[in-house]
């Protein structure tokens, strides 16, 4: 990946807006089309939903001129996301994997850019 | 709210949207005031552009912004992993803001609260830390 | 007709909707005021008077009363749960975006909800964040923090009609049967997380991820605005969540 950010924070919900407006100006960087961005902050904001309060949530961001690689988590393993997020995250990226480290989880979107521009 | 975001970037100066996105994202779930945010906006922006200018000369380096919430108030450090300053020779230049670094921190002097600037973990790179008070 | 003194609460909701009896109605909310109020408990100490969200769960159960599926095994109070609990988180949304939101960034998304449908049909794609800021004048940054704001609200806030899209729009005059929705295996669990919805975001659930339809394809096919579309999606998604993680008995919730 050519370059990646990262960023942690607690896992309560009052923290989401961090979560979106970072995710924002990153896709803006990324020069995505709007309705890219917004699914791809419906797609992490549905990941995080999955998760407890009380711990802390990280999200790495690996991205070069054709794929956005997203990584959240860590999960209480197994399976993470429900089988509705699972329908969702399947439909709002191009990808949607879950990778066990341990007893933890952690969530892989891929997002492709070049064809959106 | 109480808690800690960190943010890891490449010391760039595009990436200075992102540090001041997740500086307005903290204050407004903390309800912090609109003055509060401008204020804290502005000296992280001073902040990482100076660490975008000056820390990594050579090669390409990161740059960490730890945001940290205490209820009404906010502390940020903005840490690096380059090239540090000499208190003894640049910490004079830097607080007559003769130093071109040093004008960037003055500024974040009169935004904050508190301003302490020391070298990184294990002696490299710099860490800068200011606060303010979100109410008012 | 005259309400016996030990109806069932399946009976009153009978009652109610079949009967029309108010009454029935009341005392079917009276009786159910104590999971209102264990539900409001979940959420109490947040900054919100206890009272308030008591009063806006309340509404909530009216909603799920009127909305229950009276041929449907499950029960009233498991299915009324997550209209609950989203009414609500609702409030706390409300309360967030009145008290917390600058009115620059109110007036600023309202403009960006226009200027957004506009440059997509001018420009045939969706526009990128630089476009959608030099459209309106203003820089990215301003965009992209208006538009987190905008997912803050919903449309009981206290303020104006935020982006002049009615309840009376093609999304509430299709048929169910129509998209497919009875497609869908009884009794899984996309089904039971979908029967937590209203019609509206129901069958915006089952454009988007059955029928597959971008966001914009479904603004444009039935009147309502983008950002009203992604704002329904969101908050269907979290009902949904909601339903799922009360079936398996998951209490806290973030």
């Amino acid at each position: 990946m050519k370059d990646h950010i990262v960023l942690s924070l607690p896992s309560a919900r009052a923290w989401d807006s961090v979560v979106g407006l970072v995710l924002g100006g990153l896709g803006t960087r990324l020069d995505l089309p709007f309705e890219r961005l917004d699914e791809l902050q419906l797609a992490v904001s549905t990941a995080l939903d999955a998760l407890q309060p009380g711990g802390e949530v990280t999200l790495e961001a690996g991205f070069d001129a054709d794929e956005l690689v997203v990584r959240v988590g860590p999960f209480a393993a197994p399976a993470a996301t429900s089988v509705v997020s699972g329908h969702v995250l399947r439909a709002l990226a191009d990808s949607s994997r879950a990778t066990a480290e341990g007893d933890r989880e952690w969530l892989e979107l891929t997002f492709a850019l070049a064809e959106s521009r | 709210m109480i808690g800690t975001v960190r943010l890891d970037l490449p010391a760039r100066p595009e990436y200075l949207l992102l540090a001041r996105l997740a500086v307005t994202g903290v204050c407004r779930a903390a309800g912090g005031s609109e003055e509060a945010l401008a204020d804290l906006k502005l000296a992280v922006t001073e902040a990482v552009a100076n660490v975008a200018r000056h820390a990594y000369p050579d090669q390409a380096g990161r740059v960490m912004v730890e945001l940290t919430l205490a209820e009404t108030r906010l502390d940020i450090a903005v840490i690096d992993d380059g090239k540090g300053f000499d208190p003894a020779l640049d910490g004079q230049a830097m607080s007559s803001g003769e130093h071109e670094s040093g004008m960037g921190l003055s500024i974040v002097s009169s935004l904050a609260d508190t301003l302490s600037i020391e070298p990184g973990a294990d002696g490299r790179g710099t860490c800068v830390r200011f606060g303010r008070s979100l109410s008012g | 007709m005259s309400l016996a003194p030990t109806m069932s609460q399946r009976e009153l909701l009978v009652a109610y909707r079949e009967g029309g009896e108010i009454q029935a109605r009341d005392r079917l909310v009276e009786d159910m005021m104590p999971l209102v109020r264990s539900l409001a408990g979940r959420y109490a100490n947040r900054g919100e008077p206890f009272e308030d969200l008591v009063q806006v769960g309340a509404i909530g159960l009216v909603k799920a009363l009127d909305r229950f599926d009276l041929d449907r095994g499950v029960e009233i109070s498991t299915y009324a749960v997550p209209t609950i609990v989203g009414e609500i988180r609702r409030h706390f949304r409300d309360r967030a975006w009145s008290v917390h939101v600058p009115r620059r960034l109110k007036e600023l998304s309202l403009r960006l909800s226009r200027t957004l449908d506009e440059l997509t049909a001018d420009l045939g794609r969706s526009p990128t964040i630089a476009e959608l800021a030099k459209a309106v004048g203003t820089d990215e940054e301003e965009v992209i923090d208006a538009l987190e704001s905008s997912k803050a609200y919903s449309a009981r806030s206290l303020d104006a009609p935020f982006d002049g899209d009615g309840e009376d729009d093609l999304l509430s005059r299709l048929e169910d049967r129509e998209l497919g929705y009875d497609a869908l295996e009884r009794g899984s669990v996309v089904r039971q997380g979908l029967a937590a919805l209203d019609e509206r975001e129901r069958r915006i659930i089952v454009l988007r991820f059955l029928k597959g339809l971008s966001q914009s394809e479904i603004a444009a096919e039935v009147g309502i605005s983008q950002m009203h579309v992604s704002r329904l999606l969101r908050r269907a998604l979290e009902t949904m969540r909601g339903q799922l993680d009360e079936l398996d008995g998951i209490e806290e919730s973030r």
